[in-house]
């Protein structure tokens, strides 16, 4: 894949990320617990981290966060999901990096779900300057475990669809 | 890579579920139910308001900070978020809340409301040493 291939797609990835995170917003999940999301963009950040790597899916990432800024015009929100999509990416990284043999990627995706909530918390707990909102971490561990399933399903298809589709036409070219 | 989920993830589902579950329980079993206890209101980390809230005290007033409002309601020894203007109602559908310990959270308001129990009074100024 050429440098420009290369560009053009990450582009389309965030494109997909950004669509993904306003359809969940539509979609929310209020009945369980009030807060609780999808998660549906990180399925792009794990197809990204499987297909290219770590720095593309940091850049896809942070793409991401500022470009949903724009469009949501909420720059608290800015500050939440940026920290919680950097450190998730980095945990998902790590456990698809070294712990491939053991992890498919449904469990990479729950570890990366609960990372995400797990530093949200943490934001929230410094900007409020209090510690009793870790109350609610079990509630949205436990959700996450059901949305890292979902999440890593559908990134395993994807994963498979594109490695097939890209190395092959690439050949073919 | 392996494609379909596997004994090792299924380890790391079980030991979250059990982990979180007996947090759940044990955070459950914490939250204790008393009159008079005191909701503490904070907007932008400043305490605003204190109310000790009972069977017998109703009160309705809005907290307004740079970001937006919070209509906050008192009535039947509970508290809880009647209006607000924030993006995404998360505060409104946290519900009402009376024992010790819990709390309801604005993230876009930063509007937070505390529950300190009467009997806990105690073993705060304990902690805080």
């Amino acid at each position: 894949m050429t440098k420009l291939q290369r560009y053009i797609f990450l582009s389309l990835l965030t494109a997909g990320a950004m669509i993904l995170s306003i359809i969940e917003g539509m979609i929310p999940l209020p009945f369980i617990a009030p807060g609780a999301k999808l998660g549906l963009a990180n399925i792009v950040t794990l197809t990204v981290i499987v297909i290219f790597g770590f720095k593309d899916a940091i850049l896809v990432v942070i793409l991401r966060c500022i470009l949903m800024m724009f469009v949501a015009g909420n720059p608290i929100s800015f500050i939440y999901s940026i920290s919680s999509g950097i450190t998730s990416v980095i945990v998902m990284y790590i456990s698809f990096k070294f712990m491939k043999n053991y992890f498919s990627l449904i469990g990479t995706s729950v570890l990366g779900a609960m990372t995400h909530n797990a530093s949200q918390i943490t934001v929230a707990a410094i900007m409020f300057e209090n510690l009793s909102m870790y109350t609610y971490l079990p509630i949205m561990s436990l959700i996450s475990i059901f949305t890292g399933c979902f999440v890593g399903y559908t990134s395993i298809y994807i994963t498979d669809n594109l490695n097939k589709n890209l190395f092959n036409s690439r050949k073919e070219v | 890579m392996k494609r379909k989920i596997n004994r090792y993830d299924i380890t790391l589902i079980v030991f979250i579920i059990i982990i979180n579950c007996s947090l759940i329980y044990y955070n459950g079993k914490n939250i204790v139910y008393s009159e008079n206890s005191k909701a503490m209101i904070y907007s932008d980390n400043k305490l605003v308001g204190e109310y000790v809230i009972n069977n017998d005290f109703k009160d309705e007033f809005t907290i307004k900070s740079e970001n937006g409002y919070n209509t906050i309601k008192i009535e039947d020894n509970k508290i809880w978020i009647k209006d607000t203007d924030c993006p995404d109602k998360y505060c409104q559908l946290q519900g009402e809340i009376s024992g010790d310990g819990q709390v309801i959270v604005c993230l876009p308001n930063k509007l937070l409301i505390k529950i300190i129990g009467n009997e806990r009074d105690k073993e705060i100024d304990f902690i805080a040493q």
